[in-house]
């Protein structure tokens, strides 16, 4: 049975949305009657502004999805349908869930939208509109090999799936970039930004990896996202969401980033100075949620062995400040891998920040007693404050994903 | 030791503790046919039982004869090891004796276990042994499934959104979907109408064949 069959006895009113000459949506809904035994004083909107709100926003997240900027395929046509390629239903779907795009076993995927309001007008304004672009962006990803063939296909959804992060994430991400309250899910990040630490594989929502996929959108284009869910049946068998990721980068240009080197020394440094001029990320991330926690502030010295017992998971990373004094001139800084093996997957990065708020980084290099250092100038007159990056690069399938990486830490001034 | 799933998910994973090789492997078959989804793992000595609780796996109810020898070349006796390690990792408990009037297992049903159990059965010859134990294992599967699908069914549908901190939208969707799709022969009826107030279902065989998120009826 088509979806629609199912909602029409009460969800009885229909508007179309039509794009690029094609027939895309249909949206169902009722008129809301008090008097109504029928169930549209329960499901019937309380004004067809919300319905004006739900429509005026698919269009434009549509049109931004399938521009040449984000680069998602629309849905082919079925010749010989007059139906709309897909449907929308706006009916009471309770106080936890603003939307939902539906996969089925049968039929075709489609969009429940609520017809409650969960906040105060103007916000569930906003959020009917960032509801829409994510709901929009699942629904265009069920059509994608990296959905369809991935090897955990069998366990769907966010308790599941081990990459459904990368969904989730991919579409707060686009969230963020198309809908116009691009801010909505920005609280969510709220552990992003107090425990960096933690890998961005680490939650099925997608807020640890969000402001990643952010950053690569910014930095290297946003279709970067739509070139990830291009892969092949071949290619997805096998691969992990962060290899996906990888991939999807190194076919960039004529000389690809390293995926490494883009999250260590790229984002994990940019997202460290959210909210200045210079960063990639939205300022207004560090609006909502201020900037990402520090794990230590180094205002004496020597520093003998600091953070011994911190870990940092695979993907994620730590951020120690230190301050300059009256006396410094310089600053040398040497970092301790506690485990051999972790050494392959460190990188660690010392960032000046001038008086100017021009940023110096500088990359920490092996010494011959396989500690980690760098000496930088470190002037109360030129340098506000150095911060100190260590992230943990060891991703991959199996051993190749470590969790745990641990340091010490040493600094002394001249 | 394990008897691997043969199709489709695994829903449910015992643990079996039987040194009686004829009537563990008719269980090890009979189980997984007549209970679909369910994977065995299986011991035939304490020894043995310890090493595979060792190995992590979350085990849905612990399936016990109570006289095995601890290891081999040893006597059958009542050891409770296995029957608290379950215990202690909140796993339900059938057992079944041919001895449940002797002192020993009296003693092991009575005072060493940290929890009673969910059934104690009586060892007895005969097909009939096999069919009590299956669907008291059916029962117990009913029981612990239509818990589960009850729970985030009401967490999706009834708890109130935390503004900032939680939302609730695909993925919740399709992993409750999946949940009911391979669960479904499992479910009881009062789990079964609350879905229907939500999902139109469509089943053949009583297998769930399509599912479609509905207005709920007034």
């Amino acid at each position: 049975m088509h979806p629609a069959e199912s909602w029409a006895s009460i969800l009885t009113c229909r508007r179309a949305l039509e794009f690029g000459g094609r027939h895309l949506f249909d949206l169902h809904f009722a008129e809301r009657n008090a008097f109504s035994a029928d169930g549209n004083s329960t499901h019937g909107v309380p004004n067809l502004a919300v319905i004006d709100q739900y429509h005026a926003a698919l269009e434009s997240s549509i049109s931004r999805l399938t521009d040449k900027t984000h680069g998602w395929n629309l849905w082919e046509s079925l010749p010989g349908s007059n139906r709309a390629l897909r449907d929308a239903a706006v009916f009471d779907l309770g106080p936890s869930m603003l939307g939902a795009a539906v996969d089925t076993l049968r039929g075709t995927p489609y969009l429940v939208l609520n017809t409650r309001s969960l906040d105060l007008p103007e916000v569930a304004r906003m959020r009917r509109q960032a509801t829409v672009s994510h709901e929009l962006v699942h629904l265009l990803q069920f059509e994608t090999p990296a959905y369809r063939y991935w090897p955990a296909r069998g366990r769907i959804g966010e308790n599941r799936d081990p990459n459904w992060w990368l969904h989730e994430a991919t579409a707060l991400a686009l969230e963020s970039e198309i809908s116009p309250a691009p801010t909505a899910s920005f609280p969510l990040l709220w552990n992003w930004a107090t425990s960096p630490e933690q890998s961005l594989e680490g939650d099925p929502y997608g807020t640890l990896a969000a402001p990643f996929l952010i950053y690569l959108g910014r930095r290297f284009g946003w279709d970067l996202l739509a070139d990830v869910y291009r892969a092949t049946e071949h290619d997805v068998e096998g691969m992990r969401g962060v290899d996906l990721l990888a991939r999807a980068l190194g076919r960039r240009g004529d000389s690809p980033p390293d995926f490494k080197d883009c999250f260590a020394r790229g984002y994990c440094v940019d997202a460290a100075f959210i909210g200045d001029g210079a960063s990639v990320l939205p300022a207004e991330i560090k609006d909502v949620i201020g900037p990402r926690a520090l794990s230590g502030r180094f205002t004496r010295y020597p520093v003998d062995g600091a953070a011994r017992n911190l870990v940092i998971n695979h993907l994620g990373c730590r951020y120690f400040e230190f301050t300059p004094t009256q006396a410094s001139r310089m600053l040398k800084v040497q970092v301790a891998i506690h485990d051999d093996a972790d050494r392959l997957f460190a990188r660690v990065e010392l960032v000046t920040v001038g008086r100017s708020g021009l940023r110096r980084r500088t990359t920490l290099s092996p010494q011959p007693d396989t500690r980690l250092a760098a000496t930088v100038e470190f002037s109360s007159e030129d340098v506000s404050r150095a911060v100190l990056i260590i992230s943990n690069c060891a991703y991959g399938s199996g051993w190749a994903t470590h969790d745990g990486l641990r340091v010490a830490i040493s600094a002394q001034i001249e | 030791m394990d008897t691997d799933l043969r199709a489709g998910r695994q829903l449910f994973r015992i643990f079996y503790l039987e040194d009686d090789l004829g009537l563990s492997d008719d269980l090890r078959a009979t189980i997984p046919a007549l209970l679909p989804g369910t994977v065995v793992d299986w011991a035939g000595m304490i020894v043995d039982a310890l090493d595979l609780l060792r190995r992590g796996h979350e085990y849905t109810l612990g399936l016990l004869d109570v006289r095995v020898p601890f290891q081999a070349n040893k006597q059958p006796e009542a050891h409770p090891e296995v029957a608290n390690a379950l215990r202690q990792r909140g796993v339900a408990l059938l057992i079944y004796s041919g001895y449940l009037q002797t002192a020993d297992v009296q003693e092991y049903l009575n005072q060493k276990l940290t929890d009673p159990p969910l059934a104690v059965i009586a060892k007895h010859v005969g097909s009939g042994l096999i069919d009590e134990i299956v669907e008291t294992i059916r029962e117990w599967f009913v029981r612990v499934a239509s818990e589960r699908i009850d729970r985030a069914f009401r967490q999706l549908f009834d708890h109130p959104w935390e503004s900032g901190f939680s939302f609730r939208g695909t993925g919740a969707v399709l992993s409750l979907q999946q949940d009911i799709i391979d669960y479904w022969p499992y479910l009881n009826s009062d789990v079964r109408n609350l879905i229907t107030s939500r999902f139109h279902v469509q089943t053949e065989n009583d297998t769930v064949v399509d599912l479609t998120l509905i207005p709920f009826a007034d």
